[in-house]
C-alpha cells in the first residue's frame, strides 16, 4: 500500500515542479517578451488610474495611483532586466570570447543587476514623495545602464561579425592543407589575397569596436544616428566577409576539389 | 442449199438503193456535220479530257501514296553537369541572411518618469 501511495505521489511531484517553476525552461527571448507585454500592460492601468487621480485628487484615487505605478515600476525593471538577459545570451551565444567587446557585455551584465535591483527597491515606494524621490533618483542612475543597452546591441552585432571570422579561419585551416603543393604561381596569389583580405576584416573590426568606447561615439549614444553609423559600418564589414568567403569557396571548387 | 435471188421491185425501195449508191444519202449528213463541227469537235475535247480524267484517278487509285517518314534522329542526351557546391556555401548563406541594420534586436520603449505628476509637453 505504501509503495502504491509512493508510486502515485512520485508523478505528481514532478508536476507540481513543472507547474511552479515554468520560466525556468524558458528561454531568455520569451522571458524577455512576456515581462514587456507586462510592463505595457501594467503601463495601461497606470496611466488610466493617474489620468483619474489628476481628475479627481482624493486620497483613494491617489492610492490606486501609487500601487499602479508601483507595479509599473516593477515590472518595467524586470522588462529591462530580462532584455538585458536577453542580449547577453546573444551576445555569449557566439561563443567568441572576444575581449574588446567584454566592456559591453559586462556592462550590459551590471544593467541587468540595477534593474533587477531597482525592481525589488521600487517596491518600498509607498507615500507620494517616495514615488516623487525614487524616480528622481532613478532618472539620475539609470541613464548609464539605459546606455548599456544601446552599446551593448551594437557589441552582440560585432560578436556575430567575429564568430563568422573565426568559422572564416576554420574553413581556412581546412582547405589549405587540401591543396597540392607546391602551390601555382595563380594559386598562391589567392593565398595571399585571402590572408591580407583576412587581416583587413580582423583590424576594421578591432577599429571598429574599439571606436565604439571612444568619446566622439559615446556622446552621439542617445542619437538615432548612432544606430544608423554603426550599421552601415557593420554592413561594410559583412560585405567584405563575403567578398572573403567567395575567395575561399573559389579555391574549395577549383583548387581542393580536383 | 444455194441461196434463192431476191428481186427488188419496191419502188422506195429501189430509190433507197439508188440514194446509196450514188452516196446521195449521205449529202444531208455532210451538211449537219459541216453546220455542227465546232460543236462536235468541243464535244469530242470535253470527252477525251472526262476520259483522261477518269483515267488518270483510276491510276492514281492503284498507287499507292508515297508517305514521307522522316530520318530518325538520335535522342539528344543532356550532357550531365556535376554541379560541386563547396563545403562552406552554407557559411557564405549564414553571412548574406545576417541582418545589418541596428537595434536587433530592437530596444524596447520605457517610460523613466513614472510619477503622479502632470506631463507638460
Amino acid at each position: 500500500m505504501k509503495l502504491l501511495s509512493k508510486l502515485l505521489l512520485f508523478p505528481l511531484l514532478v508536476y507540481l515542479l513543472f507547474l511552479v517553476t515554468p520560466n525556468v525552461f524558458a528561454d531568455a527571448k520569451s522571458d524577455y517578451e512576456y515581462q514587456y507585454s507586462q510592463y505595457r500592460q501594467n503601463y495601461i492601468e497606470y496611466s488610466i488610474l493617474k489620468k483619474d487621480f489628476l481628475e479627481n485628487p482624493t486620497l483613494d484615487n491617489q492610492q490606486k495611483a501609487i500601487l499602479a505605478a508601483k507595479q509599473t515600476m516593477v515590472s518595467r525593471d524586470l522588462a529591462k532586466g530580462s532584455f538585458a538577459a536577453y542580449l547577453l545570451f546573444l551576445c555569449q551565444d557566439k561563443q567568441t570570447n572576444y575581449a574588446p567587446i567584454k566592456p559591453s557585455i559586462e556592462a550590459i551584465n551590471q544593467a541587468k543587476t540595477f534593474y533587477l535591483s531597482e525592481a525589488n527597491k521600487s517596491q518600498s515606494v509607498v507615500t507620494a514623495s517616495d514615488l516623487v524621490s525614487y524616480t528622481q533618483n532613478y532618472l539620475t542612475n539609470t541613464v548609464t545602464h539605459d546606455r548599456s543597452l544601446r552599446s551593448g546591441n551594437v557589441a552582440c552585432k560585432i560578436s556575430q561579425l567575429v564568430r563568422f571570422q573565426i568559422e572564416s579561419k576554420n574553413a581556412y585551416d581546412i582547405i589549405l592543407p587540401k591543396l597540392t603543393s607546391p602551390f601555382s604561381a595563380a594559386l598562391k596569389t589567392r593565398i595571399d589575397d585571402l590572408q591580407t583580405q583576412g587581416n583587413k576584416i580582423n583590424d576594421t573590426i578591432n577599429v571598429f569596436t574599439n571606436k565604439l568606447y571612444s568619446e566622439e561615439i559615446t556622446d552621439n549614444i542617445d542619437n538615432e544616428s548612432y544606430f544608423t553609423n554603426n550599421s552601415e559600418t557593420i554592413k561594410k564589414i559583412k560585405n567584405m566577409q563575403l567578398k572573403w568567403i567567395d575567395g575561399l569557396i573559389d579555391i574549395d571548387l577549383n583548387y581542393a576539389h580536383s | 442449199m444455194p441461196i434463192p435471188k431476191i428481186e427488188i421491185t419496191n419502188p422506195e425501195a429501189l430509190e433507197l438503193l439508188r440514194k446509196i449508191k450514188s452516196r446521195e444519202i449521205l449529202i444531208p449528213i455532210y451538211a449537219w456535220f459541216n453546220k455542227y463541227r465546232w460543236y462536235l469537235i468541243a464535244l469530242i475535247v470535253v470527252i477525251a479530257l472526262l476520259i483522261a480524267l477518269i483515267i488518270g484517278k483510276i491510276a492514281s487509285e492503284k498507287t499507292p501514296i508515297p508517305t514521307f517518314i522522316p530520318p530518325d534522329i538520335e535522342n539528344v542526351v543532356p550532357t550531365e553537369s556535376t554541379s560541386v557546391k563547396s563545403d562552406f556555401s552554407g557559411l557564405k548563406d549564414e553571412i548574406i541572411n545576417t541582418n545589418t541594420d541596428l537595434p536587433d534586436p530592437a530596444i524596447p520603449v520605457f517610460d523613466n518618469v513614472i510619477d503622479l505628476e502632470e506631463k507638460i509637453n
